[in-house]
């Protein structure tokens, strides 16, 4: 039996995880709904750009110079070179399976590769899983923290990726990333990225296109590239709130649970010691 | 179709202006570009510069737009623009140091600078600078 001393301790100690805990829960969840808020807000311009990237792109697929200097991103690049992935993963621990599912993802997917491949990383504990792996790793973005996330910070990831493949080091682009579907519940998942799929629909050649159609999607191209970065990175940071919120949420329970359990052996343990010292009383007298 | 147009004006962070108007000068690709209601669909590259609208109310809104696109759509026109201000918002100071930054950079390294964003930087900063002042 624990003596007394031992399980005050334990108690005291339990009791200040609990309070720890739940104050990460309650910061997780205030952050959580900031992100949400900027995720929701970018929304209509996501849409519309990708409205008119489906509108225009039918062109290109007919005929791959319509869209001017964007055109070589829309071609595979040549075989041999490696696959480069972006896999984004957190900065910081604490956030329950969050950084464990998207690593076996992106390990799933690694698996189903026959060629060669390279890693842009996002996210310390994402870092950290590439070199305890031996993946090869391209380049760690750490400037790029996604605590601060913005459209620009997205446009240089972007920018990262689409010189790479430009300058045919990398044959094509995924996005390994965590899809946030709601408070409960949020996806690994691998997406293509570049080489950009031609929608088959026909342009709509109703549209009058100023100062022209190569001039317009080649602007047009790179910005959807970064509304697609900046939504991938909007969405993991949501989503290793809405984990951490809900870990922290379990682990304060969890204390709550602790401490109760601990308190009743403390309680039974003192109980017994005041019986026991009791009885020898007792019997001593009677000794007498 | 109806006689006036729904004006929108969204950036990648948030939707900055949604109004209905009956005219809408913007800056285009190749000049400034008027539209007005039953315009044919139309997708056009803007440029940094003022942008005016009336509205049905006949007040004039002035907005400044950095490089985007413009859709005209039915009775819509989005503009879709990394950035836009009112022309009160303009920090002054901050532009003034921005159009310095990027002359620098254009004069001094040539051979290392990224000329195409350094002079667009330079841009957005001189509209910022003129427009900013008017108001």
């Amino acid at each position: 039996m624990a003596n007394l001393r031992d399980l005050r301790q334990r108690i005291t100690s339990v009791g200040n995880i609990e309070k720890i805990t739940r104050a990460m829960e309650m910061v997780a969840t205030t952050k959580l709904r900031r992100f949400q808020d900027k995720a929701v807000a970018a929304k209509p311009y996501t849409g519309d750009i990708e409205d008119l990237v489906r509108r225009l792109a039918g062109a290109v697929a007919a005929d791959p110079a319509a869209a001017g200097d964007a055109a070589p991103l829309f071609a595979a690049g040549a075989a041999g070179t490696p696959r480069a992935i972006l896999f984004v993963g957190s900065d910081r621990g604490l956030c329950g399976a969050y950084n464990s599912n998207i690593q076996r993802r992106l390990e799933e997917h690694l698996a189903g590769l026959e060629q060669p491949f390279t890693l842009y990383v996002i996210g310390r504990k994402a870092m950290e899983h590439a070199e305890r792996c031996g993946h090869p790793v391209a380049a760690y973005l750490e400037d790029q923290p996604l605590e601060k996330v913005s459209f620009a910070s997205a446009a240089a990831v972007s920018a990262v990726l689409v010189g790479a493949f430009r300058a045919g080091e990398v044959s094509a682009v995924d996005l390994c990333f965590t899809r946030f579907l709601s408070m409960m519940r949020y996806e690994p998942v691998v997406e293509p990225f570049l080489p950009i799929l031609a929608p088959a629909a026909a342009a709509d050649a109703e549209t009058i296109l100023e100062p022209g159609g190569p001039e317009v999607l080649g602007r047009l191209i790179p910005k959807f590239l970064e509304t697609a970065v900046y939504h991938a990175l909007l969405e993991s940071i949501t989503s290793e709130y809405a984990s951490r919120r809900f870990a922290m949420s379990n682990a304060t329970d969890a204390a709550g649970e602790m401490k109760k359990e601990i308190t009743r052996t403390f309680n039974k343990v003192r109980q017994q010691k005041i019986t026991s010292e009791i009885l020898e009383i007792v019997s001593g007298a009677e000794a007498l | 179709m109806s006689r006036t147009i729904q004006l929108r004006i969204v950036s990648p962070e948030r939707v900055l202006l949604e109004v209905e108007v009956v005219s809408v000068r913007f800056p285009g690709a190749d000049g400034a570009f008027g539209v007005l209601p039953r315009h044919a669909a139309m997708v056009s590259l803007t440029e940094p510069g003022l942008l005016r609208a009336r509205t049905v109310a006949g007040e004039e809104v002035e907005f400044l737009v950095h490089d985007g696109f413009a859709e005209v759509r039915g009775d819509r026109l989005t503009v879709l623009t990394r950035s836009a201000e009112r022309p009160e918002e303009v920090d002054l100071e901050r532009a003034r140091r921005a159009a310095e930054r990027a002359r620098a950079r254009l004069r001094n390294d040539r051979a290392r600078v990224d000329l195409a964003r350094a002079s667009a930087a330079l841009r957005r900063a001189l509209v910022r600078e003129k427009y900013g002042r008017r108001s």
